[in-house]
């Protein structure tokens, strides 16, 4: 039976998930931008929608299929970037990505003890990176230092926290 | 299930893409791989998914020093990416590399190297100083700390962890240490502190207040002028230049002061002298170098106000592995050899103590000297027949007789070991040998044995294949795991109470007893699922007000489809009343192991007279991807309603929807269960070797059962931590454990 839910509760709701529907679209369309202006459509797409939406179900799942189509959308629009993915691959991709969604939480959370084991200098170079949101070609332009090599290091990084990750996840019992 | 094997190409073109560098050539390439790869687009898919955790991330930036930099720079914009005074740092070791160097900029450092053209450093190569070393303590509180940086020109703070030979130097202000053998201390700055290990340091200079725990006794401090050996207390510590003092406020330790040898040279004497709780001493050094130990006194007093003012770090109690009540009585004398418990150890563990059951809680019968075994386990290539495990290695060996039992716990007496051992991630067993006659262990065989359902169990039903309801037992399926066999069937949402279970238990069960219950279950076809059902205990009567259930209670949504909380139901007229937990989201299509058991000792407050109670549900999948806990408290006066479960089994409950709608079914098998009340019976086979060459021993795979607060003192996040498959099959040997923490980061708040 629908449990319809007030304007306050959606709010509430969108601020809880908004993130989560964020990475989602970001996971199909890879580009930061397009991704923010696709997640404000989808936003706008729910609130449309929210008469049909059944408080008794679960959010996300519900969000994702708006995401889905809103991605959909935005790739018939655009034409101006060669696209990563065709249709088939896209819906692919996009089904693993929702069965995956603990595994990926799992992953978020090991990523904190991950980077506990950074030596200082590689979490300054992260943070140089991530927590200023810099691009690697603005770092290079401070640091003096080569694009390639900051590159590189950035590569590195990231390779090792995936391992380490998947590494820490197996140690914790996953398999 | 996780990320396995991928191209070495995708992690190079990942780091493109989120860098904005792919070229077209690239991005067809990327496409190509995860077209052809599941694999792949998981490893695609976590990438951006950690690609956007490490934009989002600002927590990790709290813990890197300096910090007020690092917050800031999550805040607000670009930190200055240091541009000047380099500094070469070479490192002979690493020769290959030596053109790393740092660049320093108001303490914000930054590793640049210089790559030859053909290779890229290794992180193992560029960490150059301390960074392989074994994280020993960690600092858990500070209160107006001025600290002396490092060489690495770090600062120090709470959170801060320490390294194998790292020194820290406190001008003033006070800090709490805590090693990772879990001794704590509080040092008053002007301090000098060496650390060796994870239970040793080194006093340099000034004051120092130490709290040695049970398990972390053997822990050391020495200074220039004595060693100072913990036997499990409170000390307190002086170094000025006089000399060393010395006061032992509570416990006692053995010192050992420096002596000169015949040669001249200085050296710690090998005989310790026994210093109690009360005594204070001075060791100064003569001008031959030898030490004058004289009574003194010691003026600690700001020290241990301080030391009591701070928020103590919270020292882990150790968690009885194997427990049973205070001086139960054990069942079986016939059989002489080793008993043992298998059990996986899936979080890393340190062991303090083994046990051994002590039948009546009266101590170890004269004329016998039990022994208590951990040893590794082979799984023989098998991880799921558990019949063809053989014993790999003694790790750990502790003999009860009567005159040295060790100290009576949950039924086992308990005797430390000279130093804790850590368990790894694998497969274990303990095993007591010579327990018969005098002090015969407990059998549990004749409670809780598992059900396979391979033969139709006889249970009882009522309501169980009408309104698009049917289920019973599936003698043809094996969806829940196991052989064929097993119970369940299609649920329908509906209101009235149908069931169909075991309604021959050995007693009827009361919110004043244990109860519990463990297994596999496997749903299907949730898709169409708009309602409630359960597995669990219940009541077998649908007439009257006594209508009560307590175990898992599944519904439909979350992540996955379906969902599954523990529920005390307590009809008493009023299907609302009881305890229900958070949900746990369950992901499709796996199959699961249950857990739950209900505590009626459990005391949450004062306010009510006696205790409240407490449902645990452990749920986890085979792959452990869903792998959670959740518990609930019953209300004050519930414990006190009269509520009686006299069946095990599934069904719907009189608190489960309205609105009765046949098509709205899933369907659920469970197998391999155990539960309180089985009146079954299976045989206890046993084989029996000489100790020495016993390699298979009478094991029955074990789980921890967590019952009351009791086993959340220690590392509440991740308990239960030993699990398996099935209910304790004996009470004979046991342990104590912690998670072992390494290189943890404890909040200072």
């Amino acid at each position: 039976m629908p449990q319809s839910i007030d304007t306050e509760e959606f709010v509430k709701l969108l601020a809880q998930y908004d993130r989560e529907v964020f990475r989602y679209i970001f996971t199909l369309l890879p580009e930061r931008a397009a991704a923010e202006d696709v997640l404000q459509e989808t936003e706008a797409a729910l609130w449309r929608k929210l008469p049909d939406y059944d408080g008794a179900q679960p959010f996300l799942p519900w969000a994702f299929g708006f995401a889905y189509h809103e991605v959909l959308k935005y790739r018939k629009r655009t034409d101006r970037h060669p696209l990563l993915f065709d249709d088939a691959l896209l819906a692919e991709v996009a089904e693993r990505r929702v069965n995956d969604q603990a595994l990926l939480e799992a992953r978020r959370a090991a990523l904190e003890w991950c980077l506990a084991a950074l030596s200082p200098e590689d979490r300054r170079l992260l943070d140089a990176r991530y927590a200023a949101n810099q691009t690697v070609a603005q770092l290079a332009k401070q640091s003096a230092l080569p694009v390639k090599q900051l590159y590189n290091a950035l590569d590195r990084l990231r390779r090792q926290l995936m391992n380490c990750i998947t590494q820490r996840l197996l140690a914790e019992g996953y398999s | 299930m996780m990320i396995d094997v991928v191209s070495p190409e995708l992690p190079r073109l990942m780091a493109k893409l989120v860098d904005n560098l792919l070229e077209p050539s690239e991005a067809e390439m990327l496409r190509d791989l995860l077209a052809s790869s599941a694999v792949a687009q998981r490893y695609y898919y976590s990438y951006l998914d950690l690609h956007v955790e490490l934009g989002q991330n600002c927590d990790h930036a709290v813990y890197v020093g300096p910090s007020a930099e690092s917050i800031a720079a999550c805040q607000r914009t670009i930190p200055s990416f240091p541009r000047s005074l380099v500094r070469a740092a070479l490192n002979s070791t690493w020769s290959s590399v030596s053109l790393v160097a740092i660049l320093v900029y108001g303490g914000f450092a930054m590793v640049a190297w210089n790559l030859h053209p053909e290779r890229v450093p290794h992180v193992a190569e560029l960490e150059f100083s301390q960074s392989d070393r074994e994280v020993v303590a960690t600092i858990t509180a500070e209160q107006d700390c001025v600290w002396r940086k490092d060489s690495r020109q770090e600062m120090f703070r709470a959170g801060r962890r320490l390294r194998t030979d790292e020194a820290i130097s406190l001008h003033s202000g006070v800090a709490q240490l805590t090693f990772a053998g879990g001794a704590s201390v509080v040092i008053e700055g002007p301090c000098h502190l060496e650390l060796r290990t994870t239970s040793k340091g080194y006093l340099r200079r000034g004051k120092l207040a130490a709290h040695v725990p049970p398990q972390a006794k053997g822990f050391e401090m020495e200074t220039p002028t004595a060693r100072v050996v913990d036997l499990g207390t409170d000390f307190n510590l002086e170094v000025n230049p006089e000399g060393t003092r010395l006061a032992v406020i509570a416990g006692k330790v053995d010192l050992f002061p420096v002596d000169v040898s015949a040669n001249g040279k200085q050296r710690i004497t090998r005989t310790g002298r026994r210093i109690e709780a009360g005594e204070a001493l001075a060791i100064t050094a003569t001008a031959n170098g030898a030490s004058v130990v004289r009574e003194a006194i010691f003026d600690a007093t700001r020290l241990s106000e301080v030391s009591r003012a701070l928020p103590h770090h919270r020292l882990p109690s150790p968690v009885v592995a194997f427990q049973v009540s205070e001086n139960a009585a054990g069942n079986q004398r016939d059989f002489h050899g080793g008993v043992g418990l298998d059990f996986d150890v899936r979080v890393p563990i340190r062991v303090y103590s083994l046990g051994v059951f002590d039948h009546l809680g009266d101590g170890i019968d004269p004329a016998t000297s039990p022994t208590v075994q951990l040893w590794s386990r082979d799984l023989n290539g098998t991880l799921n027949i558990t019949s063809d495990d053989v014993g790999r290695e003694v790790l750990a060996e502790q003999v009860f007789t009567p005159r040295d039992s060790g100290e009576l716990k949950l039924g086992h007496r308990f005797k430390p070991l000279s130093k804790p051992i850590e368990l790894p991630v694998g497969s274990y067993s303990i095993v007591a040998y010579g327990l018969a006659e005098t002090n015969p262990f407990i059998t549990f065989e004749d409670t809780n044995p598992a059900v396979d359902f391979s033969n139709d169990p006889g249970w009882t039903g009522l309501n169980n294949a009408t309104g698009g309801n049917h289920f019973g037992w599936s003698p043809s399926t094996n969806h829940a795991g196991g052989a064929l066999g097993e119970v369940g069937g299609a649920f329908a949402r509906c209101h009235s109470e149908r069931s169909y279970g075991d309604t021959a238990l050995s007693q009827t069960f009361t919110l004043r007893d244990t109860i519990s219950a463990s297994g596999s279950f496997r749903c299907l076809d949730f898709e169409t699922m708009d309602g409630q059902f359960f597995v669990g205990h219940y009541s077998s009567s649908a007439a009257g007000s006594v209508r009560e259930f307590i175990g898992m209670e599944f519904m439909e949504g979350g992540l996955g489809g379906i969902r599954v909380r523990v529920r005390m139901n307590l009809r008493e007229g009023n299907p609302s009343i009881g305890a229900t937990s958070s949900w746990i989201d369950l992901n499709a299509r796996e199959n699961y192991h249950f857990e739950y058991i209900y505590d009626p000792t459990y005391e949450a407050d004062g306010s009510h007279n006696g205790p409240e109670g407490k449902v645990t549900l452990r749920v986890h999948s085979e792959g452990f991807l869903v792998n959670q806990t959740v518990a609930e408290v019953l209300e004050g006066s519930h414990r006190d309603f009269y509520a009686v479960f006299d069946a095990f089994g599934m069904g719907i409950a009189t608190a489960a929807v309205s609105g009765d709608d046949a098509t709205k079914t899933v369907r659920a098998f469970i197998d391999n269960v155990s539960y309180s009340g089985f009146q079954g019976k299976e045989p206890l086979s046993g084989v029996s070797e000489p100790l020495s060459s016993r390699k298979r021993f009478e094991t029955w795979h074990g789980s921890i059962i967590p019952t009351g607060s009791r086993s959340e003192e220690c590392e509440p996040d991740t308990f239960p931590r030993v699990v398996s498959d099935k209910k304790i099959g004996y009470a004979a040997g046991s342990f104590e454990y912690c998670r072992k923490i390494e290189g943890s980061r404890q909040r200072a708040d």
